[in-house]
């Protein structure tokens, strides 16, 4: 991308399943309020760190997300997390996006024991 | 127990827990230096090193903060190869690409296909899924190539004159090696893919091989599990023909063969199934089709009008509703103004075209009438030397008919003034072509 920001026409950018995923959990934390970090929406996504900060990377350059830092206590010196959160007048957009883009994932073929698939299952 | 061994256990669970303690700070470490691999040289480097520092701090566990640093590494340096590798798209600061490579865009349905076979997709192609073998499959070729490196050693401890030996013995070694690592990418990239079309392998690295299979040729599709592949989950799926060299005739090692196998025999028996239950039908038309519904609505509105009884040359004989490529049904007012526009000026032109057509048939049939050769001369044409003229005089009857068809062009033509008006006013020249 070029860094362009898009606002909702023809030429909006093309979101891959990963980055609508992100999309749909920053949605989530702007309507509940939560701070989301990264760690936060790697476990929601279930997907590996690099996968997801390209789609905040991407996200990031299109301007649709805002982050700011931690604020830690005085006296703290800790690497400070760093908090993402959807542009308020992006929120339409990215909502319609979700809705019109998302379907049902289909389970992804992986090996597994074949032994134990069912117990897993189960669970 | 003797006295070495418990030193042994002690000294063995400090070193066990010196790593563990040891790979939180390696993580970090790890992370760091990827950000710093990745976003060189912007601002966003140090951002991204001290955020994902606290991304290890946060994450859970202490080994899998290793792997998650390690991960990050990896990631890193194979953007910094790819960027290397192909500076246009990396120069851009994004290391997938939006859409898949090729032009196969936004008709995939299921996940994006990856980059690596996304290029063998034709565009109205719908994508349901690839596949790796099983990891199975890398052992197997691993343990053949480091059978024969170990034969190759006793061969030459057995049978090679001592002077020999050695260099012999560590060339075989370095060979084994190098083949056992050429393994791996051998294996991640041999794909076995499924369209709603057709099945395809694409196999090698440096040598790449692409295998297809239409779905309509795929025939008693079985799989076979051995012991092992039923406690592992992996099969051998074989498709039976009779010609003795079939591409794809026999799939190794593929994982979760009956799943695998369900959704070939699905997609080959129930495709609108499929295509339900992915959502294609209830939800709102992407844009690749949005950009292919002109072009529907103008076969939908192919023939314009009856022009005199001349039935209309029709170019979409064989574009019966298998053939077309499949886009949302609108009704004509919906489309957008462009489209609209486009269909109308096509109508005109078709109308054109088609006056022109019946113009030509009538001319040759009259033509020969006034600039043919004399009625005396003979049908063939003479003897100076000219092609054989097969065509007659037309007389009696055929000099009426080719009178009545003049008259029925003139006819035609007269009646389509007005739209040829229409059109060419539409295309904004404003010459009114001169009556006949």
């Amino acid at each position: 991308m070029d860094g362009r920001s898009y606002d909702g026409g023809v030429d909006e950018p093309q979101i891959d399943r990963t980055t609508l995923r992100v999309l749909d959990v920053l949605l989530d934390g702007f309507e509940r309020n939560i701070d989301v970090h990264g760690w936060l929406i790697m476990k929601a996504l279930g997907r590996s760190g690099p996968a997801v900060y390209r789609s905040l990377d991407r996200l990031e350059e299109w301007g649709w997300i805002e982050s700011r830092w931690e604020t830690l206590a005085p006296g703290e010196d800790r690497p400070r997390k760093r908090y993402y959160r959807i542009v308020a007048d992006r929120v339409e957009a990215a909502r319609s996006r979700v809705r019109a883009q998302s379907r049902p994932v289909p389970s992804r073929l992986r090996p597994r024991f074949g032994f134990m698939s069912r117990r897993l299952a189960a669970r | 127990m003797s006295g070495i061994e418990i030193v042994l256990g002690i000294v063995l669970g400090l070193v066990v827990n010196e790593t563990t303690e040891l790979s939180p700070w390696l993580a970090r470490a790890f992370v760091g230096w990827s950000a710093r691999i990745q976003y060189s040289g912007t601002e966003q480097a140090e951002i991204r090193a001290e955020e994902l520092k606290a991304l290890i701090n946060v994450r859970p566990g202490k080994l899998s903060k290793l792997f998650t640093g390690l991960g990050f590494v990896s990631s890193a340096v194979l953007f910094r190869i790819r960027r290397f590798l192909r500076p246009e798209t990396a120069a851009t600061g994004d290391s997938v690409p939006e859409m898949p490579v090729g032009p196969s865009r936004s008709l995939v349905l299921e996940d994006e296909p990856t980059a690596l076979v996304a290029r063998y997709l034709f565009p109205s192609e719908r994508y349901r899924g690839e596949w790796r073998r099983h990891w199975i499959s890398l052992v197997k070729s691993g343990g053949i190539v480091l059978i024969y490196g170990v034969l190759g050693v006793w061969a030459v401890q057995v049978r090679i004159k001592p002077r020999y030996v050695d260099d012999l013995t560590i060339w075989i070694v370095v060979i084994t090696v190098l083949l056992l690592l050429w393994q791996f990418p051998r294996w991640y990239f041999n794909r076995l893919m499924l369209t709603n079309k057709r099945l395809m392998t694409t196999r090698g690295v440096l040598r790449r091989r692409v295998e297809m299979l239409p779905l309509i040729r795929v025939t008693d599709l079985q799989y076979v599990q051995s012991p092992l592949g039923r406690l592992l989950n992996y099969g051998t799926f074989e498709n039976q023909t009779e010609r003795w060299r079939k591409p794809l005739r026999r799939l190794h090692d593929l994982p979760n063969p009956n799943e695998l196998y369900l959704r070939i025999v699905e997609e080959m028996y129930e495709p609108a199934a499929v295509e339900a239950r992915l959502g294609y039908d209830s939800g709102d038309p992407s844009d690749a089709d949005h950009d292919l519904s002109a072009l529907d609505n103008l076969f939908e509105t192919w023939p314009p009008a009856e022009h005199d009884g001349v039935a209309p040359s029709a170019p979409d004989d064989n574009l019966t509703s298998e053939t077309r490529i499949p886009a949302p049904r609108r009704p004509a007012g919906q489309g957008s103004p462009i489209d609209d526009q486009l269909v109308r000026h096509l109508g005109a032109l078709t109308e054109n075209v088609q006056i022109l057509v019946t113009a030509v048939q009538a001319l040759t049939t009259a033509l020969p009438s006034q600039a043919g050769p004399p009625p005396t001369a003979p049908p063939d044409g003479g003897g100076d030397g000219a092609r054989p003229s097969r065509r007659r005089v037309p007389v009696g009857r055929r000099r009426d008919a080719a009178a009545r068809e003049a008259a029925r062009w003139r006819r035609t033509l007269r009646r389509s003034q007005p739209s040829l008006r229409q059109a060419t006013a539409e295309s904004a020249n404003g010459a009114v072509p001169p009556a006949s």
